[in-house]
C-alpha cells in the first residue's frame, strides 16, 4: 500500500463516519451544563486552598515559636516546618501560574510541556512538604522533660523518630526514582489527577525531542 | 459565534471528534469520556475561537492536546457523565458494511493506536489531509520536521502492514 492509498482509507472510514455517525445533540447540551468541574478548577481550586491554609499555618506556626521561644526543640521544629511549609506555599504557587497558563487552544508540544511541569512540579512540591513529618515526632519535648528523661524514654523517642526520619527519606527518594508501579505513589498522584513524576519527565524528554529538528542524514 | 451556530460545527465535524478519541481510547466507555472532555473544552474555548480561522484546525488542537492529555493520564477519576436509557453522545448506525476494507481501516487503526501520542497526533492529521504547514502549526514544530517525522512513520506502516501480510500467508 503506498502512502496515498493510506489517505484514502482513511477517507473512506470518514465518509463511513459521516454517514452512521449519530450525533446527541440534546446530550451535547448537557455535557456543557453539567461538566462545570473540570479537572483544572478542582485542581485551581486545590491550590488556592492550599496556599491560604499554609499561610494561615504559618502565622499559626510564628505565634506558637513566640510564645515557646524559650523552648529549644520547639523553636528548631517550628522553624524548620515554617521553612518548609513556605517552600511548600511557592510551590503551590508556582502550580497555580502555571495552571492559568494552560490553555488548550495553544499548540500542543506548548501545552503539553506545560501540563508535563505541572505534573513534575506538583511532585517536587510533595516531596518537600513530606520532609517535616519527622517534625511532629519531637516538637513537644520541653526544656523540663529532656532533663528528666530516663534511658527507656529516649530509647522510645529515638526509635519514633528516627523511624520516622527513616520512612521520610524513603518516600522522598520514592518520589525522585522511577516507582512508577509503587501502588502507594500512585494513589498519591490519582489524587492530583496525574499519574508519576518518572512519567511527566519523560514525556518532557519526549517533546523536546519530537521538537527538535533532525539532522538531514538521518532522513 | 452564537450556540446553534456552535452546535452546527460540532455536529459538521464529529468525524474528526470520533476518529480522534478512538485512536486515544479504544474501549468503549473510555472513548465516551474523552468525547465529552473534548466537548466540554471546545464549548469552554468557545468564546476565544477567531471565526477568520478555519474551525476544523482550532478544533484539532483542542480536541488532540485533550486527548493527549487524556491519555497521559490514564485518568478514571474525572467528571463521567452517564446518560439514563444507556444514551451516548455518538452512535453508530449499522450499515452493510465492505468487510474488506473495514479489515484494512481497522489494520490502520490498530498502527496508530500502537504509536506515542504525539506520533498518533501526526499521523491522524496527515490521514486527515491536513497541509504541513497546518500540522506544523497544530504541534507546534516546523514543516521540515513534519516531512521528516511523517516519512518515517509512513516507513513504519508500510513495514507493519508488509509483516502482517507475511504473517497472513
Amino acid at each position: 500500500m503506498s502512502a496515498d492509498e493510506f489517505q484514502q482509507l482513511w477517507k473512506a472510514y470518514d465518509l463511513k463516519l459521516q454517514k452512521s455517525l449519530q450525533l446527541n445533540a440534546q446530550l451535547l447540551e448537557e455535557v456543557r451544563s453539567i461538566k462545570v468541574k473540570s479537572t483544572f478548577n478542582r485542581l485551581k481550586a486545590g491550590r488556592i486552598f492550599k496556599i491560604c491554609w499554609g499561610v494561615v499555618w504559618n502565622i499559626g506556626c510564628g505565634a506558637l515559636l513566640w510564645h515557646f521561644r524559650s523552648e529549644p526543640v520547639f523553636v528548631t521544629c517550628a522553624a524548620l516546618v515554617m521553612l518548609i511549609t513556605a517552600i511548600g506555599i511557592a510551590g503551590y504557587s508556582y502550580q497555580l501560574a502555571i495552571i492559568q497558563r494552560i490553555n488548550f487552544e495553544k499548540n500542543i508540544l506548548e501545552t503539553q510541556q506545560e501540563l508535563a511541569q505541572l505534573e513534575a512540579a506538583i511532585i517536587r512540591t510533595h516531596r518537600i512538604m513530606v520532609l517535616q513529618t519527622p517534625l511532629y515526632t519531637c516538637f513537644w519535648l520541653s526544656r523540663q522533660m529532656i532533663e528528666g528523661m530516663g534511658v527507656g524514654a529516649w530509647a522510645v523517642q529515638i526509635f519514633f523518630t528516627g523511624l520516622f526520619i527513616w520512612g521520610t527519606i524513603r518516600i522522598y527518594r520514592a518520589f525522585s526514582l522511577r516507582n512508577v508501579g509503587q501502588r502507594w505513589m500512585q494513589s498519591v498522584m490519582k489524587n492530583e489527577g496525574f499519574s508519576s513524576i518518572a512519567q511527566a519527565r519523560a514525556f518532557l524528554r519526549e517533546i523536546e525531542e519530537f521538537r527538535r529538528d533532525p539532522a538531514p542524514d538521518s532522513i | 459565534m452564537n450556540d446553534a451556530e456552535f452546535l452546527q460545527l460540532i455536529r459538521d465535524n464529529k468525524g474528526i471528534l470520533f476518529k480522534i478519541s478512538n485512536s486515544y481510547c479504544r474501549n468503549r466507555d473510555d472513548r465516551e469520556d474523552l468525547m465529552q472532555e473534548i466537548i466540554y473544552q471546545l464549548w469552554k474555548s468557545a468564546g476565544g475561537f477567531d471565526t477568520d480561522r478555519k474551525f476544523s484546525t482550532w478544533m484539532y488542537r483542542i480536541a488532540l492536546n485533550v486527548a493527549i492529555s487524556y491519555y497521559r493520564q490514564q485518568r478514571r477519576s474525572g467528571l463521567r457523565i452517564t446518560f439514563g436509557g444507556d444514551l451516548h453522545l455518538m452512535e453508530l448506525a449499522d450499515r452493510p458494511a465492505d468487510t474488506e476494507t473495514e479489515e484494512k481501516i481497522e489494520l490502520l487503526q490498530q498502527f496508530i493506536n500502537e504509536q506515542n501520542e504525539l506520533d498518533k497526533a501526526l499521523m491522524i492529521l496527515y490521514l486527515e489531509e491536513r497541509p504541513y504547514r497546518d500540522i506544523a502549526e497544530i504541534l507546534g514544530i516546523t514543516e521540515t520536521n513534519v516531512a521528516t517525522k511523517l516519512s518515517r512513520i509512513k516507513g513504519r506502516l508500510k513495514q507493519h502492514l508488509m509483516t502482517l501480510n507475511k504473517s497472513f500467508l
